[in-house]
């Protein structure tokens, strides 16, 4: 099974996130890097919360780009993928941005505001440098928009469960396994289909690889386990890191069960 | 590109809401052109909502200014303010939608209110997002919206004002959009938005357009509205906007002050373009791309992000955008009501505010209509307590103009003070410096 942590980078500081990926990078296919933002619409209350205690932190794009460098410096070669919202990237200079991305290497980029075909001037400078924008199919999208995107698949998709925000949930219903099932049918063998938004144990990336897709992404989950381990004074106490292990070795033996 | 005012605009949104978006999209479409649906909701604004409003010569302001001030009373609306033109318009399209349930984002609770008012009307259940700062602020407007029967979700997130109910209410219609309609209230977030909101509220221009015309034979030569997000702006605007003669003046909150950094000045301040709420518009954020937190003395104007349109409006230069401090909007708020008898909501006295500044540069036969978006018993508290604040602080020089002259309900001599006002209106400009001294002090 194909496993994609997400880690909010910054919460609570930059050098948890940077112990944590270097923990994750063993069992990930991909690794996507949360770069916080105020006004996260697309999240729950989890990665809210993260995003609120990393920026209060004082988490910059620069800093997440240097503790990048330190990464790879130590030999994590682990593709690495962006998560964050569009006016991030804007703010930035989307030229600019990607060049950084192209010189820090970084694979992809999944913007969750900035739909396939918004931006056409954006995918094609990003075609141009080589990153991938990853594109997200939610339940809803019209079959036709759908294999549009399909055709179109950088690095991965992103399977949207359910409606909603990103969250852990406690089940996923059968209305997200006939999706997969039907997007699996849609995009034939050789799509890689990544589902995410709500899976937060090993029975439930059983199923939902079981339904057709090739991995989880998992991130509010991974978030609820470290996050009980920091302190009142907004410090990491010890133990978060072998949780966060233990809970990801438990996904990864599921297909094994 | 879809939906698109130049470059501005646009659809910058999840996925799950691309599908959601673009039905909205066709049924306003089709509800435009549709008689039965047009002829409803002339009817629920006419009968209902208490349209056409005035448009009145403010005489005595007029002559305390040289100029023909002319006020549209969108005051007078059922629910005090123009908000309910946008209201029952979305919420009968909820309705043909087949939707049972419509969602609100509110700052100053004047949206809100409108909202829960229509969904009581047409028979849909409601939930409405609102701010905690904001809660506390607008009190009297979460106890009308519980009145009227919607529920009312504080939201403790963020500046814990407007930005973040929409956020959280962005958030619900990703969830529940199968049998939920967001009535957005502004003229911004995702097309169709703004172009929905801005249809609604045009009726604000067309009428005045006409009024005018009856009342002087010819065109105004200004426009003057406050903008939050814009939503009575456009209303007022967008049936001029091919006069090119009629120039156009959008007023933002200036706070405390542009260089005190707190305010919601994104044009006439430093916002700088940028992605929020689905549309590509000037914003308040830092060089990092993250919203600022802004600040204004009036909850409908707190916003980091300017409607689409307006960005475009100032891009091509069709309409100049510039700032009003709270202090000039508290003066404005009692001159408007010593003057005229009109108690003006605290967002629509920003747009009062500017009316010295501009009759400086106008003869007497020019007119100048000013959009007059809401009035102001929902502040009467807020004055009242900010008034009370300064007395006792000490921090602030009477003589420029503390308007109230004391805690609320002062004894008559100190009422009597007040006449002196009238020449502060234009001295807010000392306030500030010494406000954003104090700040220096501080930092």
């Amino acid at each position: 099974m194909m496993f994609v942590p997400y880690v909010c980078c910054g919460d609570p500081n930059l050098e948890f996130s940077y112990q944590l990926i270097k923990k994750l990078a063993p069992y990930s296919t991909i690794i996507e890097l949360g770069i916080p933002f105020s006004d996260p619409i697309a999240d729950g209350k989890t990665i809210q919360m993260a995003a609120n205690r990393a920026l209060k932190n004082g988490v910059t794009v620069e800093k997440i780009f240097a503790m990048i460098k330190l990464l790879r410096k130590e030999g994590i070669k682990t593709p690495f993928v962006f998560m964050t919202y569009y006016n991030i990237v804007y703010s930035y200079g989307k030229e600019k941005f990607l060049e950084r991305i192209t010189t820090s290497s970084v694979q992809g980029i999944i913007i969750p505001d900035l739909p396939f075909e918004e931006d056409p001037e954006f995918e094609n400078l990003a075609e141009k440098h080589g990153i991938g924008i990853v594109k997200l199919i939610a339940p809803n999208t019209e079959e036709k928009r759908a294999k549009k995107i399909l055709t179109n698949e950088k690095l991965f998709t992103y399977l949207v469960s359910t409606t909603g925000t990103t969250g852990a949930k406690r089940e996923i219903g059968n209305e997200s396994l006939d999706f997969v099932k039907r997007i699996r049918k849609l995009a034939g063998n050789d799509k890689k289909l990544y589902v995410g938004f709500g899976i937060s144990n090993a029975a439930q990336a059983k199923e939902i690889v079981n339904a057709g897709a090739d991995g989880v992404i998992i991130g509010s989950r991974i978030i609820d386990i470290y996050s009980k381990f920091i302190g009142t004074d907004g410090e990491m106490t010890i133990g978060a890191i072998e949780q966060v292990e233990k809970f990801v070795k438990e996904i990864k033996g599921a297909e094994n069960d | 590109m879809n939906g698109r005012f130049g470059e501005f605009g646009g659809r910058y949104i999840s996925e799950l809401l691309v599908p959601v978006l673009e039905e909205l999209e066709i049924a306003f479409e089709k509800a435009k052109v549709d008689d039965e649906f047009n002829k409803k909701l002339l009817h629920y604004l006419t009968k209902y909502a208490g349209r056409e409003t005035p448009l009145y010569f403010a005489e005595n302001l007029s002559k305390k200014f040289g100029v023909k001030i002319y006020l549209k009373r969108e005051d007078l609306l059922h629910t005090g303010a123009h908000k309910i033109n946008n209201t029952i318009g979305q919420v009968l399209l909820a309705k043909y939608m087949g939707k049972k349930r419509v969602i609100a984002e509110t700052g100053a609770g004047q949206h809100g209110v409108a909202t829960a008012t229509a969904a009581a009307l047409f028979g849909l259940q409601c939930d409405v997002y609102m701010g905690s700062e904001d809660a506390k602020r607008q009190k009297l407007n979460v106890y009308r919206m519980k009145i009227l029967g919607a529920t009312v979700k504080i939201i403790d997130a963020g500046s814990k004002t407007l930005k973040d109910a929409i956020n959280e209410a962005l958030r619900d219609y990703a969830t529940n959009f199968k049998d939920t309609h967001y009535v957005l209230g502004s003229a911004l977030g995702p097309h169709p938005y703004p172009s929905i909101v801005k249809h609604f509220q045009s009726i604000i221009g067309k009428e005045a357009r006409k009024q005018i015309i009856e009342a002087e034979g010819k065109l105004p030569n200004y426009l003057v509205a406050c903008v939050g997000g814009g939503s009575n702006a456009i209303g007022l605007f967008a049936p001029f906007i091919n006069d090119k003669n009629v120039k156009m003046i959008g007023i933002e909150a200036g706070g405390e002050g542009i260089e005190s950094g707190k305010h919601a000045a994104r044009i006439s301040g430093d916002g700088r373009k940028g992605v929020l709420h689905g549309s590509l518009t000037y914003l308040l954020q830092n060089n990092d791309g993250q919203i600022k937190e802004t600040h204004s003395v009036s909850a409908g104007l707190d916003y980091p992000a300017i409607g689409p349109e307006h960005s475009y409006l100032h891009k091509i230069k069709r309409a100049s955008y510039v700032s009003i401090t709270d202090a000039e909007a508290l003066e404005a708020f009692h001159l408007l009501s010593k003057t005229e008898g009109i108690i003006p909501a605290l967002e629509s006295a920003h747009a009062i505010a500017y009316l010295p500044k501009l009759a400086k540069q106008c003869n007497e036969n020019e007119i100048i209509i000013v959009n007059l978006s809401g009035r102001g018993d929902k502040d009467v508290e807020i004055v009242a307590k900010i008034s009370t604040d300064r007395e006792f602080s000490g921090i602030r020089d009477r003589q420029i103009g503390d308007p109230i002259c004391g805690p609320f309900f002062a004894s008559s001599e100190k009422l009597e003070i007040c006449p002196t006002r009238q020449t502060d209106l234009t001295r807010g400009q000392t306030d500030v410096k010494h406000m954003s001294e104090l700040e220096g002090e501080k930092s």
